[in-house]
């Protein structure tokens, strides 16, 4: 029987995917203001094909290295004999402390001449690569390695195992994460801009500051949705079935490695060098001559900011994203699956036109919201919401039904059983959603750059100030505050994560015994 | 006698197929009832109906008096105070024994919690294990929490889903026992669901047997298992040797004589005859006409397969006296058959 959901949560969830369309919404009105003659002729241009050919070749090449790098990481770390694979998986959860536009600073310091597709392929993989991780080894714990030791039995060799049973359980995680990774390219605006390599977000946001004429940037805007909401389109296809799997039987095995152990340590090794090492060099070597320039009452207060617009911003995306999660998969319906989805399209909505959309919106509808913070907390839901979501379906789908069914045999209201059953069961998930909400609003630049309460800077602006003047030393101390404090939630994140292959390793152990 | 379980006329289709096409019952207060059927026999979408997680296209449900479905009525799982009892326990992971057995009390105040808890472990024969978490019990353990979980709020009616399908035989058998005492001895009104006839005429004392969505026969253990309603209830439940048979001067005639059957039909008829494996006698006899030529011991006993002039039948013998392979025996039919005309 399809039950009705909670009144809560689908005013909850409306009034989320209402705020979130909102941009989007602009987009549609202005353009259609512009004139269509005017839209095409701008669309239809060299530079504009330069563009999508720039955009598409960086979105796919970094989910590509993305999946790769973050996939191997994740069986590393999860399933084969390696030593020390317990650091490895630290190290690879540690890059989500670096916001991509620092990594760009901290290259582009480094080395003179760091620039273009190679330089942003580079570092946007970096950034993204730790969610492909994150998902993938999350996937394997949760997978029956059982049935990988049966497929084996059976006369599979490796790769037919990898192929047919292992890749099937985390192809819903890897495919998320491909998607989170090409979805994050092709929205960001600090590393491509510092990197001077020519996307749709930087030619959108020089097209805005150079000319009064806004029809520029809001064609490059609309060339971008459609081309983020066709990746939308192909996604389920991609991903998949998710696969279920019994929590009582689950258990898993290592594999050996054997002569290929030193070969896995060695790729292992030269990422954290080329991810960790390197930038950390160069924050540390620009903080020598930084630190002793800086007003110590200027960054305390950009750090204030900073912390305040992440705490607002992850508690709001936990509040909304678990209404519309809830309802997405507890009460599966055309309407609530057209809810969630609708959220996933903004998300193509890149920051900078979030943000100019949002200015315009106010000035016109809500002028009193206009630079103040309520209006860049909206700016972050209306980004950050899918990122919560995407977290927190996983340990919500894989929360039982049949325990809300049970629940419900002994009296609880839907409402009661979403606060006794499947929040404390999918908590982890949950927290995780909003950790990496807020990791995601501390390391945010353009909705914050240009949304802030006047006077407001918080270390992401100030960061991006002095790198705009080649300020590097200047720069440098927020650089490093930003990766200290962004480090926190993803250190959380990752304890998290070990905790949980604790608990399980302990539950296998008391199931073997029994 | 109340009842507390009335279903009237329901029915439920999927896809157009009718799962369940005309289903009436009426359970009695304190009544422990199996509905017995092979799977896509409808069982489990009759279980969600009863308790309220899928609604049927028609009909009405009524529990304690109260119609819960029809009428225009549709009362949701959650008011219906209808226990439930999983195949696999189902128990709330992330909360202790105690926990998962108050999860349904949350009206009642912090003390009388824990003394139904108590009440509850007692009864169960867990008592010390209140703040084990799920994971550290052993399968047999969890379904007794989960059958104390569904009995802490008193509910009028408990429902058992296959309860004992994921368990080894031994553990199986004493955990069914285990069950059976405690629901006596609350006096709960309960309804099992299995497909296994053994448990259903062990532990209950009335069967529903659920064929194509419809009761095929509803009656206590001994009269679905001496009577069935036709030959393939006869063969549904348990063994049967079926053979065809002839009414003449009020005696079936077969290939094994005359026989006496249990139901008055009238000269003439013709028909088949259902004989239990167990109500064969063999006689050891060298004239015999039957030849045993084959032979499963089971120790109490043992399945000898005879062969007759016309026919291979399956008898049960008695362990010991168990005729060999080779032997020559006379074959007998002990008390009346049941006779279905075709």
């Amino acid at each position: 029987m399809r039950q009705r959901p909670p009144i809560l949560l689908l005013g909850l969830a409306i009034l989320a995917v209402l705020v979130s369309l909102a941009p989007l919404s602009y987009l549609v009105i202005r353009l259609g203001e512009f004139g269509i003659d005017k839209v095409i002729a701008n669309v239809v241009r060299e530079r504009s094909l330069e563009l999508l050919g720039n955009s598409v070749l960086l979105a796919l090449a970094v989910a590509a290295s993305a999946v790769v790098v973050g996939g191997f990481q994740a069986w590393l770390t999860t399933r084969s004999s390696l030593r020390g694979r317990a650091l490895f998986a630290v190290l690879a959860a540690l890059p989500l402390a670096m916001p991509s536009y620092v990594t760009a600073y901290a290259f582009t310091a480094l080395f003179t001449g760091f620039r273009g597709f190679a330089a942003a392929w580079l570092v946007l993989t970096i950034g993204t690569a730790p969610y492909v991780y994150l998902a993938v080894s999350a996937a394997l714990m949760r997978a029956d390695s059982a049935t990988e030791e049966v497929a084996r039995s059976l006369g599979a060799g490796r790769w037919r195992v990898f192929k047919e049973v292992t890749w099937p359980s985390v192809r819903p995680a890897a495919v998320s994460g491909a998607m989170l990774s090409a979805l994050y390219t092709l929205s960001d605006f600090g590393a491509v801009s510092i990197l001077s390599f020519d996307t749709f977000t930087r030619a959108i946001y020089s097209a805005y500051r150079s000319s009064f004429d806004r029809s520029g940037a809001a064609s490059l805007a609309a060339i971008l949705v459609v081309l983020t909401i066709a990746l939308l389109l192909i996604e389920p296809a991609l991903r998949g079935k998710s696969v279920v799997t019994d929590s009582h039987t689950r258990k898993y095995s290592e594999i050996q490695l054997g002569w290929y152990a030193p070969v896995a340590v060695m790729l292992a090794s030269a990422w954290v060098i080329v991810s960790l090492v390197l930038p950390a060099y160069s924050l540390v070597r620009w903080n020598q001559t930084g630190l002793s320039q800086v007003d110590l009452g200027e960054v305390s207060r950009a750090l204030i900011n900073s912390v305040g617009y992440a705490a607002g911003g992850g508690f709001i995306a936990v509040v909304f994203g678990l209404a519309v999660s809830v309802l997405a998969i507890r009460y599966r319906s055309t309407f609530t699956s057209a809810l969630e989805r609708s959220i996933w399209i903004t998300h193509a909505v890149p920051g900078i036109v979030v943000a100019l959309s949002l200015v315009f919106l106010s000035n016109r509808v809500l002028p009193e919201i206009y630079q103040t913070s309520t209006l860049v907390l909206i700016a972050y839901l209306i980004l950050f919401l899918p990122n919560a979501i995407a977290a927190m379906q996983t340990p919500i789908s894989q929360t039982p039904r049949e325990l809300d069914e049970i629940a419900a045999s002994l009296g609880s209201s839907r409402l009661q059983t979403l606060r006794r059953v499947i929040i404390p069961i999918a908590g982890p998930g949950i927290l995780a959603g909003g950790a990496l909400v807020s990791l995601a609003v501390l390391k945010e630049l353009p909705a914050t750059l240009l949304l802030r309460e006047t006077g407001i800077e918080t270390l992401a602006t100030r960061l991006w100030s002095e790198t705009s003047v080649s300020a590097y030393a200047a720069a440098a101390p927020y650089a490093l505050l930003l990766v200290v404090v962004a480090g926190i939630p993803a250190w959380l994140l990752n304890r998290q994560v070990q905790a949980g292959s604790r608990a399980q390793s302990g539950i296998e152990q008391r199931i073997e015994r029994e | 006698m109340t009842i507390v379980l009335s279903l009237k006329s329901v029915r439920k289709e999927f896809a157009g197929e009718g799962v369940l096409k005309n289903i009436n019952l009426d359970v009695a207060e304190h009544e422990f009832l199996a509905i017995l059927g092979s799977s896509g026999s409808g069982k489990t979408t009759l279980l969600r109906i009863i308790s309220g997680f899928d609604s049927p296209d028609g009909g009405q449900v009524e529990i304690a008096g109260r119609t819960v479905f029809g009428d225009g009525k549709s009362v949701s799982a959650e008011e219906r105070k209808v226990g439930f009892v999983p195949q696999d326990a189902a128990l709330f992971p992330h909360l202790s024994v105690a926990q998962n057995i108050a999860f349904g009390l949350s009206k009642h105040t912090a003390s009388e919690r824990t003394e139904r808890v108590t009440e509850l472990l007692t009864l169960i024969d867990m008592v010390g294990f209140e703040d084990r978490m799920p994971h550290q019990l052993s399968g047999g353990q969890r379904h007794r929490v989960a059958l104390a979980r569904a009995l802490a709020p008193k509910p009028a009616l408990i429902l058992l889903d296959e309860p004992f399908s994921s368990l080894d035989a031994e553990l199986r058998v004493r955990l069914r026992e285990d069950v059976k005492r405690v629901i006596s001895k609350t006096g709960t009104t309960a309804i099992l669901v299995t497909h296994d006839q053994e448990e259903a005429l062990s532990m209950t004392s009335r069967v529903a047997i659920l064929r194509e969505g419809e009761f095929a026969q509803i009656g206590n253990p001994s009269e679905i298992y001496q009577a069935p309603a036709d030959v393939e209830m006869a063969t549904f439940l348990g063994d049967s040797v079926i053979i065809n048979g002839v009414i003449e001067n009020g005696k079936v005639v077969t290939d094994l004589g005359l026989l006496t059957a249990l139901n008055k039909v009238a000269d003439g008829a013709t028909g088949r005859v259902a004989i239990r494996p167990e109500n064969f006698y063999l006689q050891p006899n060298p004239k015999g006409e039957g030849e045993v030529v084959g032979r499963q011991y089971f120790g109490h006993d043992a399945l000898v397969e005879v062969k007759l002039p016309t026919l291979v039948i399956q008898a049960r013998a008695n362990g010991p006296f168990a005729p060999e392979i080779g032997m020559k025996v006379t074959v007998w039919v002990r008390g009346q058959v049941n006779f279905y005309t075709d």
